[in-house]
């Protein structure tokens, strides 16, 4: 029985830089905007910090591998700087990293950082995905929407909902993201969608049309932790937050491979909640978690991800989200901050950017879109495809929660 | 006289017309302004590939068709013919054997180069099979996929299609009873290597010199080495584009009417190589016990035979000859256009995505020839857990088994469609991409893509496995092949009606 990590590691300062088309910088620039925010939020010197994480999903797209690129451009001390990736969970397993250093003792202050400068590619969406020389053999050319797309198929056979009727959940999805990404000042798409506009746009991968799709974006997010007693000692009681929960559940091949797995849940994100849950202390996830800041890299991701993480039962996704129980003013608001869909994915950074949101709602730092006294708050960030992924759930809560 | 002569034949056969239509009228609008003659060409259809088959999946699927392909047992020897096989130099009937399901100790073959090659590969075959008797069984298959110049008579005429034999001792349904050839450097039409067309002579002078001068001496000797005469060929199969030929023939050397056998032109078009064969599997479709086929192949020169069918015909039953097979209910119209960029007569903006490296690494290829060619999972060998890919650790989570599996082949598995998506976003040289989970019936599933097919198949349907060209690779020439979903069952004429 491990002890987990619940209130051994406090966030002490975050950053995340405004995301979207960032014609205007590399990647480079995106870190140290997100990294001056955050060091200033700490009340540190770069000095002070003694290990960092970089996550970067797509070096072949940014500022290539290793983790120099971070070193240099945010002229840390030659202190360890360790790269890590795992797809579109690449930003909280950069945290991972950098918390449990603290919680070790390895570090004293340790830096998380995610960037990723999707804008280069010259066009709209993510590259195509290079599965290695032995499933290419085999595997079709999947796109991200089409290998998210299969879930909605798989979830309307399973539980007899029919297209139209799951279609209009899933713009529902994506008009509350866009509700919310409109009142955000570092959100990449800001403008309001109305039901109709989303239900009618052209097809990406069917039954995803364009608005049921998050951004594809440039954008840094970062997190400085320590553990609580140096928070103290840096006079930051009153305005730190705690990490409470921090888990990763990694596909084994039974989804692909094995006829136990419906094709309509996520495996992974269930097995990470479930442990995250009993880490943090959480008995009845609904009725304990303030907001929650989820991986709708698509739509139909949201819905099914709200019975992955025990938030609705079997089968109620659909009418929880269009009864708005995961609207700004509904029981457990999800994605005030717009989003994947609004607030944009640079992949390496969303692990963080969620992060970054929680923290500042927790803060009460969020102005327009500021809750009433939130106190506990859930990341989950998920990598890869529905049949083979990587999924991170965060919960993270005020001290003494 | 060889040991095998006396038993050696026929024993099943099977024939594949791709769905893929071009209605030549529609292609005669396109191209009737460059040559206003085409026109008068401007009625049926032709059967094409899709844009992911040539004449190595057709070749496999013909070889699949055969009746009872599941029961054919082990073959000694494959002969390929085609003028278009993909390779020149990459043993193509080495490609089509494992995807067929034939060993690694068979022996293989391409013969090419001429529109005779068919006829050649047949009876090569059947010499092969013959030599020393037994129990040996081999395999001819033919396919061809000419491709004319936009705007040529060969563009408007030819067809995609393959045909295959398989030859054995027992069991025959129809025999070689004599066999006659000439070789002459007759130049009606030539391609050189790596070029995309060929050109041709005049029609007239082909007809008149080629077909009218080179052929008779050749029907009319292989009948006399049959011992028989021209008014005992029941069935006399000889194929060219030109019109009237057969019959200007079968006048010229006496044989009846009605014994020139369809050539199929107005339902599909002339499959280059392939043709005579496809021609021969549909009159043994139609064919009754003791009757004599007369079969010619026709290119730098004529190789002709003379065949028996054994009172074992009747085994076949009333089956799907050609003409049903390519006026079925599983055709698909293609936009001419659509075809151009097919075959790459047409080189359309496929979008950024197209510029990824499809490289193959051979090495991992070869690593993983059966798993891909033969579509071979593993079999736990303690919960008995289907698997792909193959591992040697079971991924039932109540298992974990570590070992090694045994080889289950998929590839005449049915499946079900688990999960879908027609996706608009990924590179397809044919957009939409469809793809999604299948679950065999032995539990198995894999991720693959669909094919052939108008509309993405819902989950739930049924579903069949087709060998197909899984990437092209625009920068090194090459394309791998793998097995995709297909959803309607195309009838094959191993089929009975």
């Amino acid at each position: 029985m491990t002890s987990g990590i619940r209130d051994k590691v406090a966030i002490i300062g975050m950053g995340c830089s405004k995301f979207g088309e960032r014609f205007d910088c590399d990647a480079q620039d995106l870190m140290l905007e997100a990294f001056i925010e955050a060091r200033a939020d700490a009340g540190i010197e770069t000095s002070e910090i003694d290990a960092a994480w970089l996550g970067h999903a797509m070096p072949e797209l940014g500022m290539g591998p290793t983790a120099t690129p971070a070193s240099v451009a945010l002229r840390l001390q030659n202190i360890p700087v360790t790269r890590v990736e795992n797809a579109c969970a690449t930003g909280t397993e950069a945290l991972r990293g950098a918390v449990y250093a603290v919680a070790s003792g390895a570090a004293r202050i340790a830096l998380a950082i995610g960037v990723e400068k999707l804008k280069d590619t010259g066009f709209g969406g993510l590259p195509e995905f290079d599965f290695g020389p032995r499933a290419s053999l085999f595997a079709p050319s999947m796109s991200a929407p089409g290998g998210f797309a299969q879930l909605a198929a798989a979830y309307g056979a399973k539980h007899q909902v029919n297209a139209a009727d799951l279609k209009r959940a899933m713009a529902h999805v994506s008009w509350k993201s866009h509700e919310n990404g409109a009142v955000n000042p570092k959100a990449h798409l800001r403008r309001r969608v109305d039901i109709d506009t989303i239900m009618k746009a052209p097809m990406i991968a069917a039954p995803l049309g364009l608005f049921d799709c998050c951004g594809v974006s440039d954008g840094a997010a970062c997190a400085i932790v320590t553990t609580p007693d140096v928070a103290a000692s840096l006079g930051k009681k009153q305005e730190t937050v705690m990490v409470k929960a921090l888990q990763l559940a990694v596909s084994n091949g039974v989804e692909a491979s094995h006829s136990s797995w419906d094709g309509a849940t996520i495996i992974t994100t269930r097995s990470a909640a479930k442990r995250a849950y009993s880490e943090a202390g959480i008995e009845s996830p609904r009725d304990a978690l303030s907001l929650i800041e989820v991986h709708d890299c698509f739509s139909i991701t949201e819905l099914v991800t709200m019975e992955d993480l025990f938030l609705s039962e079997e089968g109620s996704a659909p009418a929880d989200v269009l009864d708005g129980f995961y609207d700004r003013d509904g029981g457990i608001p999800c994605q005030v901050d717009g989003g994947l869909k609004c607030f944009g994915h640079p992949i390496g950074a969303s692990g963080l950017r969620m992060a970054y949101e929680i923290y500042t709602q927790l803060l009460g730092r969020a102005g327009e879109r500021q809750l009433s006294n939130p106190v506990l708050g859930l990341t989950h960030n998920l990598g890869g495809f529905p049949h083979e992924n990587v999924s991170g759930i965060g919960i993270f809560g005020l001290p003494g929660v | 006289m060889v040991k095998g002569d006396e038993t050696t034949g026929i024993t099943s056969f099977g024939v594949y017309i791709p769905s893929m239509r071009l209605q030549r009228k529609a292609l005669a609008n396109e191209v009737g302004w460059i040559n206003p003659a085409l026109n008068a060409y401007g009625s049926g259809v032709r059967a094409i590939c899709d844009f992911d088959e040539d004449v190595i999946t057709m070749a496999v699927e013909a070889v699949r068709h055969c009746n009872d392909a599941q029961a054919l047992g082990e073959i000694s020897a494959i002969v390929a013919a085609s003028t278009t096989f993909p390779f020149t130099d990459r043993l193509n009937a080495s490609v089509v054997a494992p995807a067929a399901g034939l060993s690694d100790s068979v022996q293989a073959v391409d013969i090419a180069s001429t529109q005779r090659a068919g006829v050649s590969a047949f009876r090569v075959a059947e010499r092969l099979c013959a030599v020393d008797g037994a129990s040996r069984q081999v395999l001819c298959v033919a396919a061809d996929r000419r491709r004319g110049r936009p705007g040529s008579l060969v563009e408007m005429t030819s067809a995609d299609a393959a045909a295959a034999f398989l030859f054995g001792n027992e069991n025959v349904i129809a025999r070689v009873v004599a066999h006659k050839v000439s070789t002459v450097d007759f130049v009606d039409h030539y391609r050189r290597a790596n070029e995309a067309y060929e050109y041709g002579w005049e029609e007239r002078w082909i007809r008149d010199e080629g077909y009218r001068k080179i052929a008779p001496p050749v029907l009319t000797s292989v009948m006399e080495a049959a011992g028989i005469s021209a008014e005992d060929i029941d069935h006399f199969i000889f194929s060219s584009t030109i019109r009237g030929v057969a019959a200007g023939l079968a006048k010229a050397i006496d044989i009846r009417d009605d014994a020139v056998r369809d050539d199929f032109q107005d339902v599909m078009g002339e499959a280059g190589a392939a043709h005579p064969l496809l021609m021969l599997a549909d009159t043994l479709c139609a064919a009754g016990a003791g009757e004599k086929i007369l079969i010619a192949g026709f290119g730098q020169g004529c190789e002709a035979m003379v065949l028996e069918t054994t009172p074992l015909i009747e085994s076949v039953g009333v089956r799907h000859g050609v003409r049903a097979l390519a006026q079925s209910d599983h055709q698909i119209d293609l936009p001419f256009i659509r075809y151009l960029s097919f075959n790459g007569q047409l080189d359309p903006d496929f979008g950024p995505r197209a510029e990824t490296d499809r490289k193959t690494a051979l090495s991992a290829a070869y690593r993983h020839a059966n798993e891909v060619a033969r579509l071979i999972a593993g079999k736990c060998e303690k919960c008995g857990t289907v698997q792909f890919p193959k591992a040697k650790n079971c991924v039932n989570p109540n298992c974990g088994h570590e070992g090694e599996q045994t080889d289950h082949a998929l590839a005449q598995e049915s499946a079900i469609v688990k999960t879908v998506t027609t996706d608009w976003l990924g590179f397809s040289r044919n957009p939409p991409n469809r793809y999604g989970m299948v679950e065999f019936e032995s539990g198995a599933r894999m991720i693959m893509n669909f094919t052939s097919a108008l509309d993405e198949p819902p989950v739930g349907s049924e579903v069949s496995m087709v060998y197909r060209i899984q990437d092209f690779d625009p920068y090194r020439k090459y394309h791998r092949y793998s097995w995709k979903a297909r959803t309607c069952v195309t009838p094959y004429n191993g089929e009975k009606k």
